[in-house]
């Protein structure tokens, strides 16, 4: 016969982990259902926007990193200017074209398979560069030449010399650009601006924020990007008398489910 | 406010398909007030959203975008009167 516990009424210790595994306590603001499984949306993730959470199930971490360097090294080179990619552990520098020729140059890291759900951020930094853009690429080649077939993405576009409209969300699909959305801003070249990107084809989601401000809030194209396959930082160099180069910091995180 | 305006553009990087929105008087407005604000003050009014635009529909063959155009009302206060009074129309 069980001990009633002292205190407790005439709860038995069975009688109150009963309780704890099926009305729960404390443990149940992380595990609402009680499975033992913690539940994703109400804990921090170190450098993920607590909102998205909610909408993984079961969360992968493409990279989570504040050096340059180690993302870098993660990462793989491409376009018109690979020799002018480098980084410090403090930042990533690429230069888009060079000083005779304009060019587009980024990196990017693949996901190991198709995915549906990317959130992905950065600090991005135009420096004097036409723009410099964080990507979720959809095609099958992300190395693939801007324009061309196969060129399928999101871009989020910074580009503090246009006239006052200086952060966009783009489309492409097969080479064919189109703006989806703007904000009408005047941004400064050589500054860090924040920027997240969030795409759940699951869901209908597509959202976009600066500087910890949403600013886009989109109903995605499932059916010219119905998966994605990488996350690109991209720099285009439109100059052929100066070379051009956009700048990223960390923290950049990639999660994908 | 949601309204249809024209497409422009070729689909290429430098040369995107967007809304035109030189059709949007209002919109016009605020440009030029912008550019004449830089021109007399020799300096931008940085980092503050005056308004935000997301394409809610193409006709790809009409060429025709329906857009959502969002005035950032938490801006006006902090907005010289000539801009804000071309804002507050928009």
């Amino acid at each position: 016969m069980p001990t009633p516990i002292q205190g407790a009424g005439s709860l038995s210790w069975n009688d109150v982990v009963t309780n704890l595994k099926t009305k729960g306590a404390l443990n149940k603001q992380y595990d609402k259902d009680v499975d033992g499984v913690l539940d994703w949306c109400v804990l921090r993730f170190p450098g993920v926007r607590q909102e998205v959470l909610q909408y993984f199930n079961n969360t992968k971490i493409l990279i989570a990193t504040s050096s340059m360097l180690e993302l870098l090294n993660s990462a793989e080179k491409a376009g018109n200017n690979t020799s002018g990619i480098s980084a410090t552990s403090k930042e990533l520098t690429i230069a888009g074209g060079t000083s005779t020729a304009s060019g587009y140059t980024w990196i990017y890291i693949s996901f190991p398979y198709s995915v549906t759900k990317v959130y992905a951020c950065a600090y991005v930094n135009n420096v004097n560069c036409a723009n410099a853009n964080l990507e979720i690429f959809a095609g099958s080649d992300p190395s693939i030449t801007p324009g061309s077939t196969g060129d399928t993405r999101y871009d989020t576009h910074l580009e503090p010399q246009a006239s006052a409209s200086d952060f966009k969300l783009y489309k492409h699909v097969n080479g064919t650009a189109s703006i989806i959305a703007s904000e009408s801003v005047d941004l400064s070249n050589n500054v860090y601006y924040f920027v997240e990107i969030f795409v759940d084809n699951d869901n209908n989601i597509l959202k976009v924020w600066r500087d910890n401000v949403l600013k886009f809030n989109l109903t995605p194209d499932t059916t010219n990007l119905p998966s994605f396959t990488a996350v690109r930082l991209f720099v285009n160099d439109s100059s052929t008398t100066t070379a051009q180069q956009g700048k990223f910091k960390g923290p950049v995180v990639v999660i994908y489910e | 406010m949601r309204i249809e305006v024209r497409a422009i553009g070729k689909g290429t990087e430098e040369d995107p398909i967007r809304p035109d929105l030189s059709t949007i008087p209002e919109i016009v407005n605020l440009r030029e007030a912008l550019d004449e604000y830089r021109k007399t003050h020799k300096k931008e009014i940085t980092n503050i959203t005056f308004y935000t635009l997301q394409v809610i529909n193409y006709d790809e063959k009409n060429r025709q975008f329906e857009v959502e155009i969002k005035v950032n009302k938490d801006a006006l206060d902090k907005l010289p009167d000539e801009i804000k009074s071309i804002l507050e129309k928009l």
